[in-house]
């Protein structure tokens, strides 16, 4: 396997997991807006009217923006809106554990385990990651298409805007 | 850069559009244009006042899930202390205590806690009913503010 090769399998793998990582947490949390509504609550951080319209959109931005993350649709979009959502994620975690409170995450929907060191350290890694796949996007590098599709890679343009 | 900011707002529109359709036919689906109170959206919480009928009606089992220390310094009356933290250590201690018919009225400090929820969880996890689970959102901090039975 050539350097170039091997840095193409890497950034597959790290697509994958980070997609359905977050593919994951959404489809966990639809079934049930109301119990992620009132782990959102716990968090005591957003204005009570806003939770419920959160609780229902956001688990749909963590599907889409993943799925199309490692489908190449719109892939630097979707790795922006990953990264963002990490970022907060993180900055939530980390503020409500200096408050010391320690609510249930709410990360994987029902009966997920409660805020603390761990859950910032995977919130941080996922920053971590999903900020190098996107500037590797933004660079130009990598490919264009579906993960287990993706070739040459050049141009690095993923939507019809990119290309042109 | 107008290309990728177009494609997060393009991406956000669409899923927040995905997820209100979704919600709107889902029979799981809740009111997205107005603040739900939390005894709306998790209907085993109770209030004050509920907990305080029950607990005249002595058929409910008062579950403490703060810590031994603040369960030391003062807890509603005949209740049962069972930590979040160590839980399943002491749950083998006082699960005689804690009857599968009798109803279980969970509460920790207050509103800003969130132990008496998650210790909830865990009874329904280990086969209580959820019927029989409430969970006292103000809890001690109200009931002591009410001056209502408590012992040390």
């Amino acid at each position: 396997m050539t350097g170039e090769s091997r840095i193409r399998f890497l950034r597959r793998l790290g697509l994958l997991a980070v997609g359905g990582v977050y593919v994951a947490a959404g489809a966990l949390k639809v079934p049930d807006p109301k119990a992620f509504a009132v782990a959102i609550v716990e968090y005591r951080l957003i204005p009570e009217g806003l939770v419920p319209l959160l609780a229902v959109v956001l688990p749909w931005w963590e599907i889409l923006a993943g799925g199309m993350a490692v489908a190449g649709v719109w892939r630097r979009g979707a790795l922006a809106l990953l990264a963002g959502l990490s970022a907060a994620f993180l900055a939530v975690g980390t503020v409500t554990l200096l408050r010391g409170m320690s609510p249930p995450c709410g990360c994987f929907g029902i009966g997920s385990d409660k805020i603390g060191p761990a859950t910032i350290v995977m919130e941080a890694s996922l920053l971590v990651l999903t900020g190098a796949l996107l500037a590797a996007e933004l660079r130009g590098k990598p490919g264009s298409g579906a993960v287990g599709s993706m070739e040459a890679g050049a141009g690095g343009g993923t939507t019809p805007a990119a290309r042109g | 850069m107008k290309p990728l900011f177009s494609e997060i707002a393009a991406l956000l529109a669409f899923a927040s559009g995905l997820g209100l359709a979704v919600n709107a036919v889902s029979p799981a689906g809740i009111a997205v244009t107005r603040a739900l109170p939390i005894t709306d959206l998790d209907d085993r919480y109770i209030t004050a006042e509920e907990a305080k009928a029950r607990f005249e009606g002595g058929r409910s089992v008062f579950v403490d899930a703060r810590t031994r220390e603040e369960f030391a310094a003062g807890h509603v009356e005949g209740a049962v202390s069972l930590p979040l933290e160590g839980f399943e250590a002491r749950y083998a201690e006082v699960a005689k205590l804690l009857p599968r018919e009798a109803e279980l009225v969970v509460y920790c400090r207050g509103a800003g806690c969130s132990e008496s929820r998650q210790v909830a969880d865990q009874l329904q996890r280990l086969g209580y009913e959820r019927s029989r689970i409430r969970i006292f959102r103000d809890g001690y901090t109200a009931w002591k503010q009410r001056g209502w039975p408590a012992e040390k």
